[in-house]
């Protein structure tokens, strides 16, 4: 709805995809080099991205403009990496790739289970701990660290099948408790069990956690080959989020495999109706199980991704709140849409991180709120802005779930193939003959009634 | 299509069904006769080592006080869930809601020692908060995403959202520390306990109970006796009782359904607010303490059965005694097993209580609607 007034606005103005893109790069160049104000350049970039999203043409399928968008935002995105790499902002800018990689993981293990199968899982954490304790536990005691990244992710899947088989049978919102609940005894396993404190060397540690965690491929990127034959700018950090991006590529191979094989059909079927997918003689239970193991494949992926950003792990990193935050990606990103995870955690991480940039006591919004509060309750701490962070999440969340519950990257239709060509999708302006045919029956059919 | 059903692995298919023969033949009375028989070996095997012992009093005591919270928080989850058909994972936020009202009274009379009548005033404002704070909830979260026919899971995607967005709002207001209810000196009844188990079998001591236990206690079993009144006798109670049964019917025969959903998200939240402010008369509160009486109140809504008030009654006692007792059990296990920190599992007893009830008995002990 909101959309459609936004269009009807811009609409003497509009203009094409690539025009807008590139003003945009003009824009945030002109702004960083003539300005020197990054942020502002930033927002503004934003803006332009945003006024490109807007452009809805006709002219253009559904999967088309999807890709331009994922095209726009990944462009954008390096595109600020590269400019801010001299800048104080260098480091935000690794920690927020690192971040996404993580939030995409995710995001694609919930557009399996959620998206693809319909499955309510809000117990995303609980696969992630798994895969991220038994990575860092294993490579903590001298396992190989890609053996350990593949017993982690396993071990995810095996977790997952096992609580799949037990608990899906439940309804919706019943099993949506209880995997929320199996997060949090995790959790709590986490925090007492000594089994599950470990720091290379020494197995008694007197705090919950584990420590020292290796990473991978450090000693290939110690060996200075890199560091000589690549950029100069490249730090482990950097490096560590390529590494994830290389894993979020496969990962979405395998997604887009089963997305678009006719189990993937089958699986959509389930997600609209479960009951007519079981009376036409398919074992919904089953591919149910399957499909989480191999959501819990992915998200124990995103938990091995975790151990190594941290190189720590603790029972904080482990709170519910992560499961929220993937879900936030995910129908930012539109659910049911691979591409779509990679534009809403890139969107969600930004919109998260980028309040840290804002984080300056003296700025005028800070001072005002502080003084507010203060007057509101005079004995109260300065205002942390990781509570307004959150307070934007939600807010973005429950905008989005309102005014727009298909996402940035809306579901693409499944157009089946007849004869070699592809049927036209539903309401394109490109009308078969056939439709066409009738429109004009309808249009006489019409006038013979004015007639009577 | 049909390939892909040939090409699964026989093996999983295989434990599939042995776990579905398994879920045919289990029955709920089995595993509890089950369990009681293996406390029972377990508690003469502790009274035999003499290292067993339970404190009756300050079980009695300490079990009442944790159900009374449990209570108020799953009545007002149980009724929302019941009549709108989605599980509200904001209702513990209206607790927290509660309890810094009371804060706020606190800070606004200067710290000055509450009298009696205060902690009445300070029930009465948690109420109204709470129950104000869960109408915005309603009006700016729920009904529209209601209007459009959304599925309970977007709805429940949308309540830890909203919950999200209260719980940090209080943060900006109080910060993320702790806060307390400060009395001038907390004030104890003595009287004497009565020990069992341990090296000399049977011995009392002298335990101070505190008075906001009781305070929680008794205010609790009033609001419900009021609750349970005004849903059985008045005509108001009887509008809601047909709401949360069939809306559409409700609103047919000329109920005002909008104002009955209004009123019950008050007494709902309303109800969260009186046992946070119950809650933080006794203990530190900070913005996430909300959450950690979430599940438990969801293990109590559902064990009770979803829209049961009186199931949500037996619930939070069974799950508040269970908690309790489980306590002496883990700290005398910690010696045998030589380990410590084993006590901290008593957090998770309702949770695994929880999945059990909704494997073995979904619908709960009292499977019913608001009128039993």
């Amino acid at each position: 709805m909101s959309k459609l007034s936004i269009n009807k606005i811009l609409d003497p103005i509009r203009i094409d995809y690539k025009i807008a893109s590139s003003i945009s790069f003009a824009i945030m160049i002109l702004f960083t080099f003539a300005i020197k104000n990054t942020l502002l350049a930033i927002i503004l970039n934003a803006i332009a991205l945003v006024y490109i999203y807007i452009q809805n043409d006709q002219n253009y399928t559904e999967k088309t403009v999807n890709n331009i968008k994922l095209l726009a935002t990944v462009t954008n995105f390096l595109l600020a990496f590269i400019i801010l790499k001299d800048t104080p902002y260098s480091l935000f800018m690794v920690e927020a790739l690192l971040f996404i990689v993580f939030y995409t993981l995710l995001a694609l293990s919930l557009n399996v289970g959620n998206g693809l199968t319909g499955i309510v899982n809000f117990g995303v954490v609980a696969q992630v701990t798994v895969g991220a304790v038994v990575t860092g536990l294993l490579s903590v005691r001298g396992m190989p660290i890609f053996f350990a990244f593949i017993w982690g992710i396993l071990g995810a899947a095996i977790f997952s099948g096992l609580i799949a088989m037990t608990t899906l049978r439940l309804k919706d919102d019943y099993f949506a408790i209880v995997s929320i609940t199996i997060g949090e005894i995790f959790r709590q396993f986490l925090n007492t069990e000594p089994s599950l404190r470990a720091r290379p060397g020494s197995n008694k540690l007197t705090t919950p956690g584990i420590l020292d965690i290796p990473q991978p491929l450090a000693g290939f990127y110690n060996s200075t080959l890199i560091n000589i034959a690549f950029f100069d700018w490249m730090n482990y950090r950097l490096f560590l989020g390529f590494i994830g991006a290389f894993i979020v590529l496969i990962a979405l191979l395998i997604v887009n495999v089963i997305y678009y094989s006719p189990y993937g059909r089958l699986l959509k079927s389930i997600r609209e109706d479960e009951l007519v997918t079981n009376v036409y003689g398919k074992e919904v239970f089953k591919y149910k199980v399957i499909i989480m193991m191999i959501s819990g494949l992915i998200a124990g992926a995103g938990g091995a991704m975790l151990a190594w950003i941290f190189l720590v792990i603790t029972p904080e990193n482990f709170l519910p709140l992560t499961t929220f935050f993937a879900w936030t990606a995910f129908i930012i990103g539109g659910r049911g849409n691979n591409k779509g995870m990679i534009v809403g955690s890139i969107i969600f991480v930004l919109l998260q991180r980028a309040s840290r940039l804002l984080d300056n006591a003296d700025s005028l919004f800070m001072r005002g709120l502080n003084s507010f509060v203060k007057f509101a309750n005079p004995e109260a701490p300065s205002v942390s802005i990781s509570y307004l962070q959150l307070i934007v999440v939600g807010a973005v969340l429950i905008l989005f779930l309102r005014f727009s519950p298909r996402g940035m990257l809306p579901e693409e239709a499944y157009r089946p193939e007849i004869r070699g060509k592809k049927l036209p999708r539903a309401g394109s302006q490109a009308k078969s003959v056939q439709t066409e045919e009738l429109d004009n029956n309808a249009q006489t059919n019409n006038k013979g009634d004015n007639n009577l | 299509m049909d390939k892909t059903e040939t090409e699964m692995p026989s093996s999983i298919s295989r434990i599939i069904d042995k776990y579905k023969d398994f879920i045919k033949t289990k029955d709920a009375s089995v595993i509890f006769y089950g369990l009681l028989v293996f406390l029972l070996v377990i508690t003469i095997i502790g009274f035999r080592s003499q290292n067993l012992t339970f404190n009756i009093t300050l079980l009695i005591f300490a079990s009442l006080y944790i159900a009374a919270i449990y209570l108020c928080i799953s009545l007002g989850l149980s009724m929302t869930y019941k009549l709108l058909d989605f599980a509200n994972f904001a209702h513990a936020e209206y607790f927290i809601i509660g309890a810094y009202t009371a804060i706020m009274w606190n800070m606004i009379n200067d710290y000055r020692d509450p009298v009696f009548m205060d902690i009445f005033i300070v029930i009465v404002l948690g109420f109204i908060a709470a129950g104000l704070v869960a109408i915005l909830g309603d009006i700016l979260v729920f009904k529209p995403l209601r209007k459009l026919n959304s599925s309970s899971e977007t709805l429940m995607i949308s309540s830890i959202g909203w919950g999200i967005i209260i719980r940090n709002v209080v943060s900006v207001f109080f910060g993320a520390g702790v806060v307390y209810f400060r009395w001038v000196e907390t004030k104890n009844i003595r009287i004497k306990s009565v020990r069992v188990g341990g090296a000399d079998f049977s011995t009392s001591v002298v335990y101070g109970l505190n008075v906001e236990y009781l305070i929680a206690i008794l205010v609790t079993i009033f609001m419900v006796i009021a609750l349970f009144y005004v849903l059985a006798k008045t005509k108001m109670g009887k509008a809601l009782r047909a709401t949360s049964d069939n809306i559409s019917l409700a609103e047919s025969s000329g109920i005002k359904t909008d104002r009955m959903i209004n009123i019950t998200w008050f007494i709902g939240g309303g109800l969260a607010g009186v046992s946070g402010v119950l809650f933080g008369l006794s203990s530190p509160i900070f913005p996430t303490s909300g959450f950690i009486y979430l599940l438990p109140a969801f293990a109590v809504v559902v064990l009770g059965g979803i829209g049961s008030l009186k199931g949500s009654v037996v619930a939070a006692v069974i799950i508040a005694f269970s908690q309790n007792l489980s306590v002496s059990y883990l700290s005398w296990l910690e010696g045998p097993l030589d380990r410590s920190g084993l006590i901290a599992y008593q957090r998770v007893l309702p949770f695994v209580i929880l999945i059990i009830v909704i494997l073995i008995k979904p619908q709960g002990l009292y499977g019913g609607d608001l009128d039993e």
